[in-house]
């Protein structure tokens, strides 16, 4: 089985010493660094590291800005927040309330670092495999589409099936349209169930007809679940 | 096969890429020649400019024409070819009505997702 690199990624490291420590080639972990919001946040459209870590975390005028990133991804990725060793326990109860997994102090210690990544990185796994669960293609639909073609003939329509998934999700939340919404999800639907994809044949079958039935509680939170459910699913899957 | 038998052509209409690609390696077992277009209008084109002997077409089309109306334009082309066999394949057959896909001119249908089994004896019976 290939062991999968953690990242970990780190947003405004200003405080170098931090993670940085002259026994990082120790830590079973590589660290990729961001000094923006938007990077990382274009970054995580195609990829996901195991913990995020956000720097700086109790300045008040980034706090909000972070509202969006915390809010989408700390169910498929926990997300740190790093403060000043100044922060109260009530600022810390109100980082977590505002929903950051975690707080660390700064300076931070090589221990406690060390073993709140680990932590983290280990409730992740668990994390991805739950949500997992029913989303890998369907065994007998797979044995099936063995009959007429080879495995690496297969893959190819995986990953086309994978490219034209993901299109089709980034843009699905833009649209307006609520029909426009309803044909792309009935074909993925489609696109889906043929190759395996039950778990998400289901799911776009089910926000599909909410749509169509007009049903204005709940669409927007469905819609928006399913998207980043199944993009999450696709980003992290290989056959 | 006899190798100096003409291969039997099939046309497919469907917009998904997924679909297409799929239902091309399935059909390759039957040593078909296979074009696939993604719309109404395309399939209608392609099938008066050709000679195919089946057409799989997918009833939610893109486009100016869906399935249901390429069909039924294709079927009112005054030419003995417009009796060529065309399969529908939808998506939404458990809660339509089937008698659309007939009443539109369908020799058969296939409901989405594919039973590729299925697609083989369907394909077999109209070509042979």
């Amino acid at each position: 089985m290939e062991v999968l690199q953690k990242e970990i990624w780190a947003l405004n490291p200003e405080a170098k010493s931090i993670y940085r420590s002259e026994h990082q080639h120790a830590y079973p972990w590589r660290i990729k660094e961001f000094i923006s919001l938007t990077d990382l946040l274009q970054e995580l459209v195609l990829s996901r590291p195991q913990v995020i870590l956000i720097f700086d975390t109790e300045q008040h005028s980034l706090f909000e800005s972070y509202k969006g990133i915390v809010t989408k991804f700390k169910h498929f990725c926990p997300i740190i927040g790093v403060c000043d060793s100044s922060h109260t326990h009530e600022q810390r109860q109100q980082i977590l309330a505002f929903g950051f997994n975690d707080c660390i102090s700064q300076p931070i210690k090589e221990n406690v670092v060390k073993s709140t990544l680990n932590h983290w990185i280990n409730t992740s796994f668990d994390q991805n495999n739950q949500e997992n669960n029913g989303y890998d293609p369907n065994e007998k639909v797979i044995q099936e589409l063995l009959k007429f073609m080879d495995s690496a003939q297969l893959a190819d329509l995986m990953q086309e099936f994978k490219g034209t998934t993901l299109n089709q999700l980034g843009k699905l939340k833009e649209m307006t349209s609520h029909k426009e919404q309803a044909e792309v999800l009935h074909d993925m639907k489609g696109s889906a169930a043929s190759l395996g994809f039950l778990k998400i044949a289901e799911s776009a079958e089910q926000v599909e007809r909410l749509i169509k039935e007009n049903q204005k509680d709940g669409i927007k939170e469905d819609l928006i679940k399913f998207v980043d459910t199944t993009h999450y699913f696709l980003i992290n899957f290989t056959l | 096969m006899d190798n100096t038998e003409e291969k039997k052509k099939v046309l497919i209409a469907e917009d998904s890429s997924v679909i297409r690609n799929l239902l091309k390696k399935v059909l390759s077992f039957e040593d078909c020649e296979i074009t696939a277009v993604k719309d109404g209008q395309s399939c209608i084109d392609h099938f008066n400019e050709g000679n195919y002997d089946l057409i799989l077409m997918d009833i939610h089309l893109p486009g100016t024409k869906n399935g249901l109306e390429a069909t039924k334009e294709i079927r009112a082309v005054k030419k003995k070819k417009a009796n060529i066999p065309i399969i529908g394949i939808s998506g939404n057959a458990k809660n339509k009505p089937v008698s659309e896909f007939f009443d539109a001119g369908m020799n058969d249908y296939l409901q989405k997702p594919l039973d590729y089994d299925k697609v083989i004896e369907l394909v077999k019976k109209y070509l042979y």
